[in-house]
C-alpha cells in the first residue's frame, strides 16, 4: 500500500494553505518584535523552453514552467521550524507532479548537546558509503556526464547528540519525494517513499587526534526491483567501521563498510554481499599539500541512500566538469593523488590524478585522468588561469580525451572586471574523433551584478544540437533581492555565470527568476 | 487563459521582493538574524558561532573547492582577516563539499595558509538554515547575531564593498 508523507493539496486543502499563508504574512510584524527569529525566501522561476530538452520526454516545444517556492523559517530559543510550500503551473509538459505542495516541513529542538528533528531532514553518515542524503534543487541530463543528482531526503525523525568525545545520531523514516518537477527528466525519478530506513551513526574522538566510527541502516525496500514484479518487502543492512587519526603534518581516515541483503533480494535475485573500502590520507609541508584517496566497491551498487565518494575531482571548467567519470560502485578500484602548490596567497598550482578500474579485468583501465592548473593574480591588473586535462574513459568508449581552459581577468577599474573564458575539448573515441569549443565572456560590476555571453560549438556527428548561445544578466538589486534573466540555449553541465556556479539541466529558451529573501 | 496561479505566483515573489526593496527596509541597518550555527571544523572540533561572536564581529562564508568564485574570495576575506582581526573580526568559511571533495579541504586550507575557522558542511544543513542557494554567499554578522551585509556570488571589487560594511560596523562599536 502507498503511503504519501507529503502534504499535497486538494481542493479542501487549498483554503488551509492560503489561510496559513496568509495569517504567517499578517503576523510577521508582530513576530519581529517578539523574541522569535522569523525569516524566509520567496522564488519565482519562470522557463519557457523553446525547444524541449533532447531526453525530456513529455515536454513539448515552447512548454511553460512556472514554480514559486515559498520557504518559511522560526526560531524561537531552542526551537526551530520551517516550511516550504511550492507552487507549480505549467503547460505543454505531461505527468506533471501535484501543482501546489508543502514539499519541506520540519520541527527541530536544540542545544548545544542534543538535536531532535522531526521531518524532512538531511544527514551523512561517515564518507557517505552507508548514507548520504543532499539537496539538489536542479539535475543534470543529457550531454552532462555527471550522475543524476536528485534531491535525496529523508521524512521521520532523527536524534543527535553531541558530546565533547561521543558524537551519536539516530534516524528512522522514508525518502521524501524529490522537490524536482518530475517531467524535467522525462519521469525517470524512482520513488522510493514506501521503503523504510532506520539507522544508527556513532562517532568517538580520543586524545582530538584519534577518531573511530561505526554506522549501521537498515532499508525495508518496498519493491527492490522498481516496479517489476518482484513481489515482498525486502531488507539490505549496511554497517560500516571508521578509523581515523588528526594530526599536525597529516591526518588520515579508513572505512570498510558492508551492504548485506536478505531475504529473496540474496536467494531469488542473487545479490551477494557488497564490500566498499575508502581510505584518504592528507598531508602538508611549507607550501605544498597533497591529499591521496583510494577506493575498492564490489557489488556495492543497489542501494538507493547512500553514495560513496567517486574520487574524482569536480573541475572549475565547464567542459573538464561536464566530462567526468560516473562512478559504477557495483566493481571498481581506484585511486586519487592531488598536489597543491602556494607559492604566494594569489599564486597556485595543482597536479591530480585519477584512476578507476574493475577489479576482475583490470587491465582494461577503464578512467584514467591527468590534470593540471596554474593560477596567479597581478595586483590591479588582473587574473589568469590555465588548466589542462588528459582523460581516457574506456566505458563511454574514449580513448583520449584533451582538455585546455584558459581564463583571463582584466580589473578595468577597481569596480568593474572582464573575464574571458576559452576551453578547448578534444576527443578520440570509438564513434569518431570530436571536438567542443566554448567561450565565454563576462563584465561584472561589484555589488551590482554581471552580465554574460557564452557560446558553444561542437563538431560531433552523434550530437543533435551542436550550437549553443546563452546570455544571462544577474543582477544583486539589494542585500535581499536577485534577478536573473537568461536567454538562447545552453548543454547540461556546471554554469559558473554572474560570480557564482550552480548546475543546471539542458536548456533552451527564456528564463526569468526573482528571490528574495526577508 | 492566464491562471490565478500563474499571477499569483509571481505576484507574492514581487511583493516580498519589494517589501525587501522598501524605503524602510533599506534603511534597516541590519537584515536579519543569523539561525544557531554549530558543527565541527577541520580538526573535528566543535564549533558555536554565538561564542565566536563573543570576541566581535564575524564574515560567514559559504563556499567550495570546485567554484571558483570562491577560490577567488577566499584571499580577500583572509586579507580583511589580518587587517581587522585585533579589532576582533573573525572569519568562517563554511565549506560544503560533502564526502565527494572532503579529502581536498584540508590540503587547500593548508596550502593556502588560512587562518581562520573552516566549517564542515557536508549535509548542507547549515547552508539551508541560512539560505544559501550558490556558492560563494557571505554575511557580515555583528556581536548580536545580527546580518548586517549579505553578498551573493564574488565579483571583483566586492571585498572593498564588504570592508566598508565592516569598517562602518567596527566604527560603531569603537568609542
Amino acid at each position: 500500500m502507498r503511503k504519501e508523507f507529503v502534504v499535497r493539496s486538494s481542493s479542501r486543502s487549498r483554503p488551509i494553505l492560503a489561510g496559513a499563508l496568509a495569517v504567517f504574512l499578517c503576523t510577521l510584524p508582530l513576530l519581529a518584535n517578539a523574541s522569535v527569529l522569523v525569516s524566509g525566501s520567496a522564488r519565482t522561476d519562470f522557463n519557457w523552453l523553446r525547444r524541449a530538452p533532447l531526453n525530456a520526454f513529455g515536454v513539448e516545444d515552447g512548454a511553460t514552467n512556472l514554480e514559486g517556492w515559498f520557504d518559511f523559517r522560526g526560531q524561537a530559543e531552542k526551537w526551530d521550524a520551517s516550511v516550504r510550500l511550492r507552487i507549480h503551473e505549467s503547460a505543454g509538459i505531461s505527468d506533471d507532479p501535484p501543482q501546489e505542495e508543502i514539499d519541506r516541513r520540519h520541527l527541530a529542538y536544540r542545544t548545544p548537546d542534543l538535536e531532535i528533528v522531526a521531518g524532512h531532514f538531511y544527514t551523512t553518515f561517515g564518507n557517505g558509503l552507508v548514507l548520504r542524503t543532499i539537496e539538489q534543487r536542479f539535475v543534470t541530463l543529457n550531454r552532462s556526464d555527471r550522475a543524476f543528482n536528485l534531491d535525496r531526503n529523508i521524512d521521520g525523525v532523527m536524534v543527535k547528540l553531541a558530546l565533547p568525545q561521543v558524537e551519536g545520531s539516530v534516524i528512522s523514516g522514508r525518502p521524501g519525494r524529490t522537490g524536482l518537477s518530475e517531467s524535467v527528466v522525462g519521469g525517470a525519478i524512482e520513488s522510493r517513499s514506501d521503503d523504510l530506513l532506520q539507522g544508527v551513526d556513532l562517532n568517538l574522538t580520543q586524545f582530538d587526534q584519534v577518531t573511530a566510527g561505526v554506522s549501521f541502516l537498515r532499508a525495508e525496500l518496498a519493491d527492490p526491483q522498481g516496479g517489476s514484479n518482484f513481489e515482498g518487502r525486502e531488507e539490505q543492512d549496511l554497517v560500516s567501521y571508521r578509523l581515523g587519526g588528526n594530526l599536525d603534518a597529516v591526518s588520515g581516515e579508513f572505512e570498510y563498510a558492508e551492504a548485506r541483503p536478505t531475504g529473496a533480494l540474496r536467494d531469488e535475485l542473487f545479490l551477494g554481499r557488497g564490500i566498499a573500502r575508502y581510505f584518504r590520507v592528507e598531508s602538508g609541508v611549507g607550501d605544498l599539500a597533497v591529499s591521496l584517496e583510494g577506493k575498492s566497491y564490489k557489488d556495492f551498487d543497489f542501494f538507493p541512500y547512500n553514495q560513496p565518494p567517486t574520487l574524482v575531482r569536480t573541475h572549475e571548467s565547464a567542459l573538464l566538469n561536464r566530462a567526468t567519470h560516473v562512478l559504477l560502485p557495483d566493481d571498481e578500484r581506484g585511486i586519487q593523488f592531488e598536489a597543491l602548490y602556494v607559492p604566494e596567497p594569489f599564486t597556485s598550482f595543482v597536479f591530480n590524478v585519477a584512476t578507476a578500474d574493475d577489479s576482475e579485468y583490470s587491465k582494461d583501465r577503464k578512467f584514467r585522468e591527468v590534470f593540471a592548473s596554474g593560477r596567479t593574480e597581478v595586483e590591479e591588473l588582473g587574473a589568469g588561469r590555465l588548466a589542462l586535462g588528459w582523460s581516457r574513459d574506456r566505458i563511454k568508449f574514449v580513448e583520449n580525451r584533451y582538455t585546455a581552459a584558459l581564463e583571463l581577468e582584466g580589473f578595468v577599474s577597481e569596480e568593474d572586471s572582464i573575464i574571458l573564458d576559452l576551453e578547448v575539448q578534444a576527443s578520440e573515441s570509438l564513434f569518431g574523433d570530436s571536438t567542443i569549443q566554448l567561450a565565454q565572456i563576462s563584465f561584472s560590476r561589484a555589488g551590482l551584478g554581471t552580465f554574460s555571453i557564452t557560446g558553444e560549438h561542437s563538431n560531433s556527428r552523434t550530437l543533435e544540437k551542436r550550437d549553443w548561445l546563452f546570455a544571462a544578466l544577474d543582477l544583486s538589486l539589494s542585500d535581499s533581492v536577485d534577478l536573473t534573466l537568461g536567454y538562447g540555449s545552453r548543454p547540461a553541465g556546471l554554469v559558473c555565470s554572474g560570480g557564482f556556479c550552480f548546475v543546471s539541466p539542458e536548456f533552451d529558451g527564456a528564463e526569468f527568476r526573482l528571490l528574495s529573501r526577508f | 487563459m492566464i491562471s490565478r496561479k500563474a499571477v499569483l505566483v509571481p505576484a507574492l515573489s514581487i511583493m516580498l521582493a519589494g517589501m525587501a526593496l522598501l524605503p524602510a527596509a533599506q534603511a534597516s541597518e541590519t537584515i536579519g538574524s543569523v539561525p544557531t550555527i554549530r558543527a565541527r571544523d577541520l580538526k573535528g572540533k566543535r564549533f558555536d558561532l554565538k561564542e565566536t561572536l563573543k570576541s566581535g564581529p564575524a564574515i560567514v562564508t559559504f563556499w567550495a573547492t570546485w567554484c571558483k568564485p570562491c577560490l577567488k574570495e577566499l584571499p580577500e576575506l583572509q586579507k580583511l582577516r589580518e587587517e581587522f582581526k585585533d579589532q576582533g573580526l573573525s572569519i568562517v568559511a563554511i565549506n560544503g563539499d560533502g564526502p565527494v571533495d572532503a579529502a581536498k579541504i584540508k590540503p587547500f586550507v593548508r596550502a593556502k595558509k588560512y587562518d581562520f575557522k573552516v566549517i564542515l558542511d557536508g549535509d548542507g544543513n547549515l547552508r539551508r538554515r541560512l539560505q544559501v542557494e550558490v556558492f560563494p554567499t557571505t554575511y557580515l554578522v555583528d556581536r548580536d547575531g545580527e546580518i548586517r551585509h549579505r553578498q551573493v556570488g564574488y565579483r571583483q571589487g566586492d571585498e572593498k564593498i564588504l570592508r566598508e560594511a565592516v569598517t562602518a560596523l567596527l566604527a560603531e562599536t569603537t568609542p
